[in-house]
């Protein structure tokens, strides 16, 4: 029983010190600030946009930024905050969902890789090489080519595109704690693989995976721009902030602000989610702050 | 080192081989005909069979491979575009020296911008130096190129009319593209020179430098810089790599005649040997940039060269 309340305050502890270090970076507490604010607004759209993002109102098409529309109106009269408000929910899914899918995908075959050794990990580094032979947005506009245009193929472009940089940062974790004593203990008493793995390993092994996961959320929403930009990503109507940047584009000369407000909501979405990811890595990991 | 070289190009070959499969087997199971693509939706079945036997598209899966792999390798022949119905390789050939020449610019400037940044926030960390710098540097990696790159057409093209918004027909072509380029990479240099010179400034040998009198450039540039420069020689080798690739959107963007428009292209126009073709070069391109990165590892870090004359010593020994 006590060492059960032990190990409780061991690791509540452990993340009270990581929350109480990061909350001690300024920067990071903005990012965290604008991160949430940016998920409530995706939580609550409709109560927050004035407009459906497929509403059309044909008579104030192109219209500038006034009191009736704050971020102005597009080609077809569609209010530009609204669709930004609505597009928060794709943008943030095609970013979530690739991270999740990568991370999930890649942490198996790294802790495998790390954990076995030998031929296994061999031959999926081998894989993982041909994989990363090929830049990852290029790898995932190819992937995204093949399946076709539209979120889910989007989500799984850029998921499968980014899988090796979770697989390598697991293994090189799982071969460094590979050999700690509190492993060698665990295999000592006779634990089963699959739970050394996942009871002992990865959760010592996971601050550097939170850091990339923060990252890597900032980077498919990057990547999701990309791929709706050229075409192969969001389809219309859908309010992806990348696909809204696309279609503004044809209009640029005459109307910069159908550009303006989609470019500045991703870099402040993805500004932030960096901020926090370099004050979660600081917290977690204090060495590293130098 | 050149036993090394060569071990390395030899390497290279299955992972080729392995990105040509890749891509082989992602086009293969690509949805829609590829008959039926060139032909049109106005062609007859007998038509779409003759063009099929043609194209060699009724042979299995490994007959396919097998006969690409030939093709490929053999011959050195990437395929024809279904759409253009010209040779692959060589509209890759004409069009890679713009998208090289992008590239390079693009890092060049990206280090010139990114190396002294990163220098003057680490030896000046914890001011508002260091802070405004690196504020700068996550604003840089956070803005999606291709937005800014609009935003340079609107305001320097459009309104001002200071420079060409398409085209590649000037030098002054080129700055548009390679500024949007350079400033991501930029600030990914910047971030990454301030970590890795924070990790060797406050070294024995940097106290001893500066124990010996040595100025405070001779220092930082020399002695701190020198050592710092493994972790930054590979994010520069990394931008150029995927530089090499075609700066897709940048590209579509100013209608550069190089590899990311024609991929973009190909993409839309689902001209599939064109994707698997580019993808196929753009490997082969990051591979030997990866390899270039190693070679200037022994180059910049006598440590790294030592290792390879000990082996070659051994091996004379042996």
């Amino acid at each position: 029983m006590s060492a059960e309340i032990k190990k409780k305050k061991k690791k509540e502890s452990r993340f009270l010190s990581t929350l109480s270090r990061l909350k001690k970076n300024k920067m990071a507490m903005a990012g965290l600030i604008i991160v949430c604010l940016i998920l409530l607004m995706a939580l609550f759209a409709p109560l927050i946009a004035p407009y459906g993002y497929e509403e059309q109102d044909l008579a104030h098409m192109f219209s500038s930024p006034s009191s009736d529309h704050w971020m102005g109106t597009d080609n077809l009269g569609r209010d530009i905050f609204s669709r930004l408000v609505y597009g928060s929910r794709q943008s943030l899914k095609i970013g979530f969902l690739s991270v999740l899918m990568a991370s999930v995908i890649g942490i198996t075959l790294g802790a495998i890789a790390g954990y076995y050794g030998g031929k296994v990990d061999n031959i999926l580094m081998r894989f993982l090489d041909v994989f990363q032979s090929v830049p990852a947005m290029l790898m995932s506009i190819a992937i995204a080519a093949t399946l076709g245009a539209g979120m889910n193929n989007a989500i799984v472009a850029i998921g499968i595109g980014t899988v090796p940089i979770y697989a390598r940062m697991t293994r090189a974790q799982f071969l460094s704690i590979r050999g700690m004593e509190y492993v060698e203990a665990a295999v000592a008493i006779n634990a089963k693989d699959p739970r050394i793995i996942a009871k002992h390993i990865l959760p010592n092994a996971l601050s550097p995976m939170i850091v990339q996961m923060t990252m890597g959320v900032a980077g498919a929403i990057l990547t999701a721009a990309s791929l709706s930009f050229i075409g192969l990503g969001a389809q219309p109507p859908l309010s992806e902030w990348g696909a809204m940047l696309s279609a503004g584009r044809s209009y640029i000369r005459d109307y910069p602000h159908l550009v303006m407000f989609p470019g500045i909501t991703i870099m402040i979405t993805v500004l932030s989610l960096n901020m926090l990811g370099d004050g979660l890595r600081d917290a977690l990991d204090p060495r590293l702050k130098n | 080192m050149s036993r090394y070289i060569v071990k390395r190009l030899l390497m290279m070959i299955p992972v080729i081989l392995g990105v040509t499969w890749f891509v082989f087997t992602l086009m293969y199971f690509t949805p829609g005909d590829p008959a039926q693509i060139i032909l049109g939706a106005d062609a007859t079945e007998q038509e779409i069979q003759e063009k099929r036997e043609e194209l060699g598209l009724n042979g299995s899966y490994l007959e396919r491979f097998g006969t690409y792999l030939k093709q490929v390798f053999v011959d050195g022949d990437l395929g024809t575009s279904y759409i253009y119905n010209n040779s692959i390789a060589d509209e890759i050939a004409a069009r890679f020296p713009n998208t090289f020449k992008i590239a390079a610019i693009s890092v060049v400037l990206a280090v010139i911008i990114g190396l002294p940044l990163g220098v003057m926030a680490a030896v000046n960390q914890n001011t508002w130096k260091d802070n405004g710098s690196m504020f700068l540097a996550l604003f840089g990696v956070s803005m999606p190129s291709f937005w800014f790159a609009l935003m340079m057409v609107i305001v320097l093209s459009l309104h001002l009319k200071l420079l060409p918004a398409t085209g590649l027909d000037s030098w002054k072509c080129y700055i548009m593209p390679c500024v949007s380029i350079a400033i991501g990479g930029a600030a990914g240099i910047a971030r990454q020179t301030r970590s890795s010179m924070l990790e060797v400034i406050r070294q024995d040998y940097i106290t001893t430098a500066r124990a010996k009198g040595q100025t405070e450039f001779l220092v930082t540039y020399k002695h701190a810089l020198r050592n710092a420069l493994i972790p930054i020689i590979t994010q520069v080798g990394n931008m150029l790599g995927i530089q090499l690739g075609g700066a897709i959107v940048a590209e579509s963007i100013f209608s550069v005649p190089g590899l990311g428009t024609y991929m973009v292209s190909a993409i839309k126009n689902r001209d599939y040997p064109v994707v698997q073709g580019s993808v196929l070069v753009v490997a082969i391109c990051f591979g030997l940039v990866m390899l270039l990165v190693d070679i200037v590892f022994a180059f910049a870090d006598p440590r790294i060269r030592s290792q390879y004359q000990k082996k070659k010593k051994v091996a004379k020994e042996a």
